[in-house]
């Protein structure tokens, strides 16, 4: 009995001291990125919100925006598709609504999904649930619209819903994401060619089944199909910028010749939820700035990640929330001829504009002269950026890679500790290494023959004693 | 002695068997233990696993001590249904001693991972490996000749008893989920209790 309750009694104790409190999706507030491990590092605060537009006055016609889907900033203004309204907004810089469109050529719009404008001010409206592309001059004349291109490539497009659509003026093509596919259809309404095409990744499930199975079970299994895209942007340079549910090629800058350029990675958090279920990152939208930072605004978490062109991440911010600088649904993202951040929220119906702290401006200024190789003076910058957030893991590994290519290794390796990046610390203490052994060369060699001899004798010492214990033994055990 | 002839430390500790120090017991657990720990802290970046601000001191402990203790209880346990000659102490003291290639390969891989870069990472995994491999082997062979079994049924009942350590896993987060549950229900009535007199 007595060692029943001393038992019960231990076990009390431990859960006791024990206990933590468990990590759940908790509700940031405040900008973040991630270490190696996943974990969030606070650091300042990326973008403050400088404006919240929830109003928009239209004389005779919905005050507030129900379920918008998609928005647009250009140098004129913006252009809101506001779907469960079934109407597109325009606006000017400050939102106030210039000109509001229900319908074209005769037929009222039906959830339009998708508004954009070419660099002359044309509006171009994906009319999802008329299932077409309306194209209006600026001042709101109809022009014209498209419809689901006649071609036998599109022989498993039932019902054509375009979702997003955007003018390219280089190539002349509308660029339209209809379901699963993403086209280009050309001015005469001809198919000109999917873009972007993503990879099957190969499943050992999957192939297995596939080679055991009879055509009866096979044809009642789903289609494997690769993963679409969600949403697509286009840079003044010429790129196109998408984002998609393929999983390491979240973020994909495609080039003219339909090539994937930008580095695949692991773009996101893939969170867990307090069941363990896994919950991967949807991207709705993306957005890039002058800089060429890319800005991408993630679903799941309601939260605006940035990368750089390279795939590193350089922060974080935004959450769920009612409150400013957080989101219900974030549907849509636009930079703003100010480099201001714009922001719609779909289930909030709302708009909200954020611009750039200085630690922001630094950090992306300094990515900018990064990229153009002017390492001096980016390197001033990321000074200033240390100074303002030691923790701020991009400053230090750039801080590092400078370090390293001026030769100063010992503050590279100190840099690289501090960044997370193990493998350049290795490529620095590499390099410290072969200095060591050069200038020191006697030295070690010295010690390892004087470490050799040492391992040796007390080997053969260890052996004598053993050799000395195992006869006792012997003796001891009457020789057996 | 017991790196290499672990036969013979078997049949020491069977004619000492009435005297074994509680101390020999659990002294290379908390070696073990002590170097688990340093090597967290030393062990070069590059090689490392783990870093020091992100280690969670119970679990490198845990990594330390719990698999061969767990061994050595589900073993005893195991023994004692099926009729080996091994006491507890005996199963206990032998399962510690199989530590011994850990405590003194470990300082020596600390010392050359301290050489290595990433890509030379190979060395220190190799070490690791032979380190653990010593010790499993030890523990096999300790365990075959402490029993007095055959080597068939040493290799039977090794996968057996793999399978009572995961259970006793099982059993003990039970216990710990219970124990929960009965400390925040004495928390709840705690704080109630507390509004309840105020």
């Amino acid at each position: 009995m007595k060692k029943l309750i001393t038992v019960f009694a231990a076990m009390l104790i431990s859960a006791v001291v024990l206990s933590s409190p468990a990590q759940a999706l908790t509700n940031v507030s405040g900008s973040y990125v991630l270490d190696e491990d996943g974990k969030h590092v606070t650091i300042p605060v990326l973008f403050e919100a400088k404006q919240v537009i929830s109003d928009f006055k239209v004389e005779g016609s919905y005050n507030g925006l129900n379920d918008p889907k998609d928005l647009y900033a250009d140098k004129n203004g913006y252009y809101i598709a506001d779907t469960g309204n079934n109407r597109i907004l325009v606006t000017d810089k400050s939102f106030k609504v210039v000109r509001e469109l229900t319908e074209a050529d005769g037929i009222s719009f039906s959830s339009p999904t998708g508004v954009s404008t070419d660099s002359l001010g044309d509006i171009y409206i994906a009319d999802t649930g008329n299932s077409r592309v309306v194209h209006f001059s600026n001042e709101g004349e109809y022009i014209e619209s498209f419809v689901k291109p006649e071609s036998d490539l599109l022989y498993d497009v039932e019902v054509f819903s375009p979702a997003k659509v955007e003018f390219d003026p280089i190539s002349n093509l509308l660029y339209v994401i209809q379901g699963k596919q993403f086209m280009t259809i050309d001015a005469a309404n001809k198919f000109k060619g999917y873009i972007g095409d993503n990879r099957l990744s190969f499943d050992l499930w999957d192939y297995i089944f596939r080679k055991f199975a009879t055509e009866k079970q096979k044809m009642q299994t789903q289609k494997r199909e690769p993963e679409s895209y969600t949403n697509f942007c286009m840079s003044g340079d010429g790129k196109l910028y998408a984002v998609g549910l393929a999983p390491s090629q979240r973020i994909s800058i495609i080039n003219t010749v339909g090539n994937n350029i930008y580095p695949s990675g692991d773009y996101g958090e893939t969170l867990y939820e307090s069941d363990g279920t896994k919950v991967t990152p949807i991207f709705s939208d993306i957005a890039v700035n002058s800089k060429g930072i890319i800005f991408v605004a993630e679903e799941k978490t309601s939260c605006i990640y940035q990368y750089d062109q390279n795939g590193n991440l350089v922060g974080v911010f935004g959450g769920k929330g009612s409150g400013s600088s957080s989101f219900n649904v974030i549907s849509s993202i636009a930079v703003n001829d100010k480099e201001e951040l714009v922001t719609l929220d779909s289930s909030l119906g709302r708009i909200q504009v954020f611009s750039a702290t200085e630690f922001t401006n630094n950090v992306h200024k300094a990515l900018l002269l990064n990229k153009d190789g002017k390492y001096s003076q980016s390197y001033e910058l990321w000074q200033k950026v240390k100074e303002q957030a030691s923790n701020y893991t991009l400053a230090r590994n750039m801080i590092g890679k400078i370090e390293y290519k001026n030769g100063n290794y010992n503050d590279a390796k100190k840099e690289f500790y501090q960044g997370d990046d193990r493998a350049d610390y290795s490529k620095a203490f590499s390099k410290l290494r072969y200095a060591f052994f050069r200038d020191h060369f006697e030295l070690v060699a010295v010690a390892v023959v004087i470490f050799v001899v040492l391992v040796i004798v007390l080997i053969k010492l260890l052996q004598k004693y053993l050799r000395r214990l195992r006869a006792e033994l012997w003796r001891e055990g009457g020789g057996r | 002695m017991m790196l290499f002839h672990p036969i013979e430390m078997v049949t020491l500790i069977k004619r000492r068997r009435k005297q074994i120090p509680l101390l020999a017991m659990l002294l290379p657990f908390a070696v073990s233990a002590v170097w688990r720990i340093i090597s967290v802290y030393t062990v070069n970046y590059t090689v490392s696993s783990v870093s020091p601000k992100n280690a969670n001191i119970w679990l490198e402990l845990a990594l330390a001590i719990v698999p061969v203790a767990l061994w050595a209880v589900a073993c005893y346990g195991f023994m004692t249904i099926v009729g080996g000659e091994a006491t507890f102490k005996e199963t206990f003291l032998l399962s510690s001693y199989s530590l011994m290639p850990m405590l003194l390969l470990q300082p020596l891989a600390i010392i050359l991972s301290r050489v290595l870069s990433a890509e030379e990472a190979g060395f220190y995994t190799a070490l690791q490996t032979i380190m653990w491999v010593w010790v499993i082997v030890l523990l096999f062979v300790t365990f075959k000749e402490s029993n007095n079994i055959s080597f068939g049924k040493t290799v039977a009942y090794t996968l057996v008893i793999l399978i009572i350590m995961l259970l006793i896993v099982a059993v003990v987060m039970l216990a710990f989920a219970l124990d929960c549950q009965i400390v925040m229900f004495i928390e709840e009535v705690a704080s109630e209790l507390n509004f309840f007199l105020r």
